[in-house]
């Protein structure tokens, strides 16, 4: 459904970029590309041992004409060597194989010799609602731990960058806290304080930024009224800022499984796309992520 | 084993009425509350708060509070006080929170709790209802500690299974909730699950602890069977996980279980048929700590 709905909707500006995977191995994430390779989303690049690529070429190369393999042993080297070719614009967008994610991202993520500035990166669980097809993003749900302010300023500005790519209209941006007035003693109460200030001044441009909202005011504009806040993003929200990784995990997971919403991730705020292998996604919204980076070039 | 709020409504109606302190029922969908859970045969109601404001709210109902007994009470803490004060004094089986904040409830209950010396920390849980689980579920803290650190998580679990005990859960699963990546530095979250599991894995909490520490790791699993007990690592977390009733098709209630009963901790966001929903599940709880203490 999430998939379906991007290709109809959103289409990459210029030609179709180029898709490195690496590691690739004979596993799932191969046919993950070259599904979106079908839809017309991207061109593949494949980075794996001899073996593998004969296979693929084997399995794919009659039908890709465009298809790009190359050999390279082992997961640090090929993840190294992708890297290279991004940083060379020889490819565009990094797609994790089957490798260790820890290794991965600390590849990626290096200042110096990753895709990544220091400090610029957050991670966005992207969810669709079966009843209106609306996106609702969950942010940061994989990266920080517990952001602080300016962390949690930069989760913003990325999450923003992506409702843009999205068409979603004056994004409406709810910080969430245990509680909705602002408690010294609960740091993500001030928090949501200052950036809810930072909005009022325009610092998000057109974003409306609320906060702190406990979750039913944030879900719910009726309750919202029953605690007296009055403000237009109760009920209405695009994005939602959690206080911390377990939240972000709690709520993201109890949408996606017991509320059986599709969902993605992205990797949001990196010099080029990465599409990180993260658990638990489906078949099609892993290719829906691949489409999604193909809208962040 | 009470695995759904019919059940709880059919008992508290069996049981009831349940001797109710209500604090500051002032408003609308509190007073409402009120009216139905005493039409309902859960409850019999006490009122401590502003006179007045109970009236014009009773009045807006066509609820006709003569026959009820009513405190006259303004300051927040003071009605807490009186209110928890009677429900250790044993002349209320149990209390139910109205129009005020909850830490005036809390500073009440814990000052109560010291006087008495047998209980060192208190929580709240919530119950939900999901679709398709053929149990009750609790989520805990949801209330009282911001960042409970590993002796104050063990208290929270075990007020948590004393719950689900008296629902009739003799052994309930536990599920710590974390957020393990095989990225960035190892949580806290995470270090106490692992030493909750080292010290009670052998199940001598009255528990068993599930292997799982999220959401999508029990749906993946297969079996996609809900723990009994969630307990979330923060106040933060246990809130997002307790009400998300708004967006997905999930009810819930919530209480604070005291050593001298049970305390309804109704939302300030919340509306009249989920404040029932919280007396009634008083009421069974009320009854079933009876039950207990006459049985041993």
């Amino acid at each position: 459904m999430m998939l379906n709905y991007l290709c109809s909707k959103f289409r990459p500006q210029g030609g179709k970029p180029k898709v490195v995977l690496a590691p690739a191995k004979d596993n799932i994430l191969v046919d993950v590309l070259f599904k979106a390779v079908e839809l017309d989303i991207c061109r593949p690049v494949i980075v794996g041992n001899s073996d593998l690529l004969a296979g693929v070429a084997q399995k794919y190369g009659p039908a890709v004409s465009d298809l790009e393999l190359i050999e390279q042993a082992g997961d640090f080297e090929s993840i190294k060597l992708a890297v290279k070719m991004i940083k060379d614009n020889q490819a565009d967008i990094l797609m994790q194989g089957d490798t260790n994610r820890k290794d991965f991202l600390n590849l990626v993520l290096d200042p110096g010799k990753g895709l990544a500035r220091k400090n610029s990166y957050s991670y966005i669980s992207l969810l669709m609602s079966p009843k209106d097809n609306r996106f609702t993003m969950i942010t940061d749900t994989f990266i920080h731990t517990l952001p602080n302010l300016q962390e949690k300023n930069v989760i913003i500005e990325n999450a923003l960058k992506l409702a843009l790519l999205l068409k979603i209209d004056r994004p409406k941006v709810a910080v969430l806290a245990a509680i909705e007035k602002v408690n010294p003693r609960i740091s993500s109460t001030v928090d949501a304080a200052i950036l809810s200030k930072m909005s009022e001044r325009k610092q998000f441009g057109d974003a409306v930024v609320e906060g702190p909202l406990d979750i039913d005011c944030a879900t719910s504009r009726e309750a919202a009224a029953r605690k007296k806040l009055d403000s237009i993003v109760p009920g209405d929200v695009d994005i939602y800022v959690v206080p911390n990784v377990e939240s972000g995990y709690a709520f993201s997971q109890m949408l996606a499984f017991v509320g059986k919403m599709p969902h993605a991730g992205v990797l949001a705020g990196t010099a080029k796309p990465v599409v990180v292998n993260v658990p638990f996604i489906g078949f099609n919204e892993k290719v829906a992520e691949i489409a999604i980076s193909a809208m962040l070039l | 084993m009470i695995n759904n709020f019919a059940r709880i409504y059919q008992l508290a109606k069996e049981k009831g009425p349940g001797k109710l302190v209500v604090l500051a029922p002032e408003d609308r969908e509190f007073m409402n509350a009120v009216k139905i859970a005493r039409h309902e045969g859960y409850v019999e109601p006490i009122f401590i708060g502003n006179l007045a404001k109970m009236q014009t709210a009773a009045d807006e109902l066509d609820f006709n509070i003569d026959q009820i007994k009513r405190i006259s009470c303004v300051d927040p803490q003071e009605i807490a006080d009186y209110g928890i004060g009677m429900l250790f004094k044993k002349e209320t089986e149990l209390v139910s929170k109205g129009q005020i904040p909850t830490s005036y409830i809390y500073r009440a209950v814990i000052k109560e709790e010291q006087k008495k010396g047998v209980k060192n920390n208190i929580s709240v849980a919530s119950l939900l209802e999901v679709p398709g689980c053929d149990h009750l579920v609790a989520v805990t803290d949801v209330g009282v500690n911001i960042a409970p650190d590993y002796e104050a998580k063990v208290e929270i679990i075990k007020d948590a299974v004393f719950l689900m005990n008296l629902l009739g859960y003799e052994f309930p699963q536990v599920v710590m909730l974390s957020a393990n990546r095989d990225y960035g530095p190892t949580l806290q979250s995470y270090l106490d699950a692992q030493r909750l599991r080292e010290e009670f894995g052998d199940g001598s909490g009255g528990f068993e602890i599930r292997p799982e520490h999220s959401v999508a790791e029990i749906f993946d699993s297969g079996k996609a069977s809900l723990p009994h007990i969630f307990l979330a690592p923060d106040l933060d977390t246990g809130n997002i996980m307790a009400k998300l009733n708004y967006v997905i098709p999930v009810k819930r209630c919530a209480v604070l279980l005291s050593s001298a009963g049970p305390v309804a901790i109704p939302s300030r966001s919340d509306f009249t048929e989920s404040i029932v929903r919280d007396m009634a599940l008083g009421v069974v709880l009320a009854d079933r700590i009876k039950e207990k203490n006459r049985t041993e």
